[in-house]
């Protein structure tokens, strides 16, 4: 029965022909595949341009070659093994680790903000944060370090099992009458994250030596990280982000309240709940492996949506470039701006970038911010 | 006007004669490493050192039974076990050191972060000395003022000129003749039995996560440099998180972990991603080594000395050598 | 498709409400209203504060639950209508028009598309037409390119409204949805949706403080006082001083205006 009941008057019909493909094609697609080619081609010149950037001095040939070895092993001819090994699999992987982890805290980010329609919110709001840092604490005093996988200390996974816990505290703590509310799940991730924050405390004190190695873990690093690492957080990232990009549109419609967006046909409640645990395990993933990285979360979803308005389908996308981009850039200054091998904690330098920023926004962008 | 001066002069006298008259009550009077004066009547008989490194410095001297508390993570030697723990090194119980009537409370400054409770205990009229050795001419200076403010000068000398001894064998094995300021006062002249070709190239594991490295300003520095190792880490900071790029293109010879409260159960380097690709993990020449022996400026420091050489160099250390 | 002709029909039944009870927790805001409404229906929804004209909205578009009664929305239960569909069923204007996010005004109208946009099918030329078509008839075009941010109350609320026309349903449910226009927009706005309501029987409920501006359009008048039904009929019926009275506590005359025919109330001070 629907729509025609309520046609208008001296309403004509569309036009039929106007719908057929050409029209659908030219105005969305070139221009999609534009933006998208261009956005992968910024990606990826961005990851050559600063994986020759580092503690020790290759050519930009070199670097060419061995990533192009695998298709061709002649052209890596001439190039030391151990160089070939540091651009292959210490770099590029670092790079691609900084590039998932930004994208996915910056998307992470947006839906957050959209969801919980506070500006404030990042990655972080829901104490995935806390939780994580929470299960890396406990791990590291109790030293079960012994444990490992592929190589890789089974640090993240103490990491992730606490976001897990943190994530569930805060959605049974926020509901109310079986049903999620935004303000008490923001209060409830505050409660969580503050609880959990004194039992950081309580471990810290236990064990003041391991003190550094959970500050230095809460304050985020991409350092000696691997392939593994990648494959750790790519299956939430791609899960999730197909989520989230899923839901798109029903973000733009969230973003206008609870009531109305129930009255344009969205099932609030379903979709937000889905939405954030895309959100959340992609964060929790994210963390578990980088550590605390703050800001990109925060300030990139609103850089981008100054630039590009706040349309989710068109914001998606850009967000989690830019956020993948402006971490790996953040990341190339913490491991290479100071001498002799040392390494900045990431965490550190992107908030470094992000703070003035934000502080931008604060003095000139009130109303942006609706302050 | 003029009584006003006449009271300052009077003041100006009357302090001139304190100093002289006071200042040689004190029986000793010992400078520490913050350039403050410690000065004490008589020898400290209840003394509470607030480091690991600075009991077992006292129970070497034989001033064991002068200790009266320990902090929380000390265990060496086995008498510093049966003292009462005031808490932690970087967080002290004031309110049970004063309960305690120390005549003597020695800290450590190595580490940057202000110590809180120090003043509270001065207030209280409680002598804190601070020292910050950080290699070993600091350690033998902490162990000769130690000895002073305990009455043991005799004894310091003594466990001196032994430490000292045992520094230069260690040299004399591996044919070098090095750090003369740390070996002034013993026989220079000794004849290489073994000459090392080459320094072995050496990189220490502070912490596993995130990879902090020992640097050219630590107490290990000078535990390798003795030992004939080089350390590839050429920053000048004592700790550092360090580049795993960095590790990788300047490929030890040996790669010491250290383990201990600072790196509880490292992940064997073996199995570490990445670390398969050194040469000291493939040659098998990864070593796990004490933290207390290595990063705790204490007299064991020697042993780690002696320990490390031998297991660089086993050809200058073969059974009838000496 | 109904056709020129249909509209000579007996009119259907759109919204049947039967013995609603419904609020917020243990609390009933309606204590048991039973009503129908018919196709093509123009009705005032009038009451003093707190008497329940928007929890009655709220729970006719299936935002709060009936505690217990019957909601029956086009012959189905509202709770059985999915989310979607009951969007194309019917739109709500609200009150609240806040926008969080600085989307321009165009965009914030296409919203009212989503029912009818499925998955993975993006903006058609139907849809183009029909936002561009709900935008000219609440005046809001040259906002179109305006952030829904820096605009006025009133503007915003005239965007509100383009974007529930764009859902195109057969059913508006207003709530106080003009309160931040001029009179001219006001008015503007409700000649409107008259023309929607006799030509293409669109039927509105819209909850109204102005008893007067009710009585100008709304073809039935709907009481509510203290969760009940006080009074429900045709509009020259249900305006007597009698009834106002009883509902608004409140002295009032009731006058007729020769010059619209229409009648008109006046608060004694």
């Amino acid at each position: 029965m629907g729509s025609s009941i309520s046609r208008w008057p001296n309403e004509k019909p569309p036009e039929k022909s106007y719908r057929i493909l050409g029209h659908w094609f030219r105005s969305r697609c070139s221009l999609g595949f534009l933006y998208w080619f261009a956005a992968l081609l910024m990606i990826a010149l961005s990851a050559f341009l600063t994986s020759g950037i580092g503690s020790f001095d290759t050519t930009y040939d070199v670097i060419w070659r061995s990533w192009a070895a695998p298709l061709h092993p002649q052209w890596a001819e001439g190039i030391d093994e151990r160089v070939r090994y540091i651009v292959v699999h210490v770099r590029l992987a670092r790079i691609c680790l900084a590039l998932a982890v930004g994208g996915s805290l910056a998307l992470a980010g947006a839906v957050y903000q959209g969801v919980l329609l506070n500006p404030l919110a990042d990655p972080f709001t829901l104490g995935v944060s806390t939780g994580a840092a929470f299960g890396a604490s406990l791990y590291i005093l109790f030293g079960w370090a012994g444990g490992h996988f592929w190589g890789m200390s089974s640090l993240p996974i103490a990491a992730f099992l606490g976001a897990l816990a943190a994530l569930y505290l805060v959605y049974a703590l926020g509901r109310v009458d079986g049903q999620i509310h935004t303000t008490t799940l923001i209060l409830a991730g505050i409660i969580v994250s503050t609880f959990l924050s004194a039992w950081i405390g309580v471990l810290k004190s236990l064990n003041e030596d391991s003190v550094s190695t959970i500050v230095f873990w809460v304050m985020g690093s991409l350092s000696g990280k691997s392939w593994g690492h990648v494959l750790l957080v790519l299956p939430y990232l791609v899960a999730g982000g197909a989520v989230i990009l899923y839901y798109a549109r029903e973000l733009d419609l969230l973003t206008l309240g609870d009531v109305p967006a129930q009255q344009l046909g969205v099932d609030v409640q379903q979709i937000r709940f889905r939405l954030m645990l895309a959100a959340s395990l992609v964060t929790a993933a994210a963390v578990s492996v980088s550590g605390v990285i703050g800001f990109v979360g925060l300030v990139v979803p609103h850089l981008v949506r100054l630039g590009l308005g706040p349309h989710h389908r068109r914001l998606l996308p850009a967000v989690f470039l830019a956020g993948a981009v402006l971490l790996l850039m953040s990341d190339t200054l913490a491991r290479s701006s100071l001498p002799n091998g040392q390494e900045l904690p990431v965490g550190v330098v992107t908030a470094i970038l992000g703070g003035p920023f934000f502080c931008y926004l604060m003095l000139h962008r009130k109303k942006y911010l609706q302050l | 006007m003029r009584n006003n001066l006449n009271l300052l002069t009077v003041l100006v006298f009357w302090g001139a004669i304190e100093c002289v008259f006071l200042v040689p009550a004190f029986a000793m009077q010992v400078s520490d490493d913050q350039g403050r004066i410690i000065s004490l009547e008589k020898p400290a008989q209840r003394i509470i050192p607030l480091y690991g490194a600075f009991a077992e410095m006292l129970f070497a001297i034989g001033a064991g039974e002068q200790v009266i508390a320990r902090t929380q993570a000390d265990a060496f030697p086995e008498g510093v076990k049966m003292l009462p723990s005031v808490g932690t090194h970087m967080k002290p119980n004031v309110e049970m050191i004063i309960g305690l009537k120390p005549d003597l409370v020695i800290q450590s400054a190595s580490r940057r972060e202000a110590i809180p409770g120090m003043d509270s205990l001065e207030q209280a009229g409680i002598p804190v000395a601070v020292f910050a050795p950080r290699n070993f001419s600091g350690i033998f200076a902490t162990i000769s003022r130690l000895g002073q403010l305990t009455g043991r000068e005799q004894q310091a000398e003594s466990l001196l000129e032994d430490l000292r001894k045992r520094l230069a064998r260690v040299q004399f094995h591996l044919g070098l003749n090095q750090a003369e300021s740390v070996l002034a006062g013993t026989d220079k002249r000794i004849l290489a039995r073994c000459t090392i070709k080459r320094r072995r190239t050496v990189f220490f594991e502070v912490r596993a996560e995130p990879l902090t490295a020992a640097g050219q300003g630590s107490m290990v520095q000078d535990i390798l440099n003795l030992a004939g190792a080089n350390n590839v880490v050429k920053s000048e900071k004592s700790l550092l998180i360090y580049n795993l790029e960095s590790l990788l293109l300047s490929d030890p010879d040996f790669y010491l972990v250290q383990t201990g409260p600072m790196n509880r159960n490292p992940v064997d380097p073996r199995k570490r991603v990445h670390f398969e690709k050194l040469r000291a993990t493939r040659d098998g020449n990864v070593l796990y080594v004490d933290e207390f022996l290595y990063s705790r400026p204490g007299p064991r420091c020697v042993n780690a000395v002696e320990q490390l050489a031998a297991t660089l160099y086993p050809e200058c250390f073969r059974a009838g050598t000496q | 498709m109904l056709s020129n002709a249909s509209s000579k029909k007996i009119p259907a039944t759109v919204i049947h409400v039967h013995d609603l009870r419904c609020g917020y927790r243990q609390r009933s805001v309606l204590r048991g209203i039973s009503f129908d409404v018919q196709q093509g229906e123009f009705i005032g929804l009038l009451g003093p504060n707190g008497s329940g004209k928007t929890t009655l909205l709220l729970a006719l578009s299936g935002v709060i639950p009936a505690q217990s009664g019957r909601i029956n929305v086009m012959q189905q239960p509202i709770f059985q209508v999915k989310p979607k569909e009951r969007a194309r069923r019917m739109a709500v204007v609200t009150q609240d028009t806040a926008v969080h996010f600085p989307f321009v005004c165009e965009e914030v109208v296409r919203m009212g598309r989503y029912p009818h946009q499925s998955r993975w099918q993006l903006e058609d030329a139907q849809d183009a037409a029909v936002v561009q078509r709900a935008m000219q008839l609440t005046d809001t075009e040259t906002l179109s390119q305006r952030l829904i941010t820096a605009i006025s109350g009133g503007e915003k609320q005239r965007v509100s409204m383009a974007k529930a026309l764009a859902q195109e349903t057969p059913i508006l449910l207003l709530d106080e949805a003009t309160s931040a226009m001029d009179i001219h927009r006001k008015l503007q706005i409700f000649r409107v949706l008259r023309h929607l309501n006799q030509e293409g029987e669109l039927t509105i409920i819209a909850v109204l403080h102005d008893i007067n501006l009710a009585a100008l359009f709304c073809r039935r008048l709907m009481l509510l006082k203290e969760g009940l039904l006080v009074a429900d009929g045709q509009t020259g019926r249900v305006m007597t001083s009698e009834i106002l009275q009883e509902v608004y506590d409140a002295e009032v005359l009731v006058h007729e205006v020769a010059e619209t025919g229409k009648k008109q109330v006046v608060f004694l001070p």
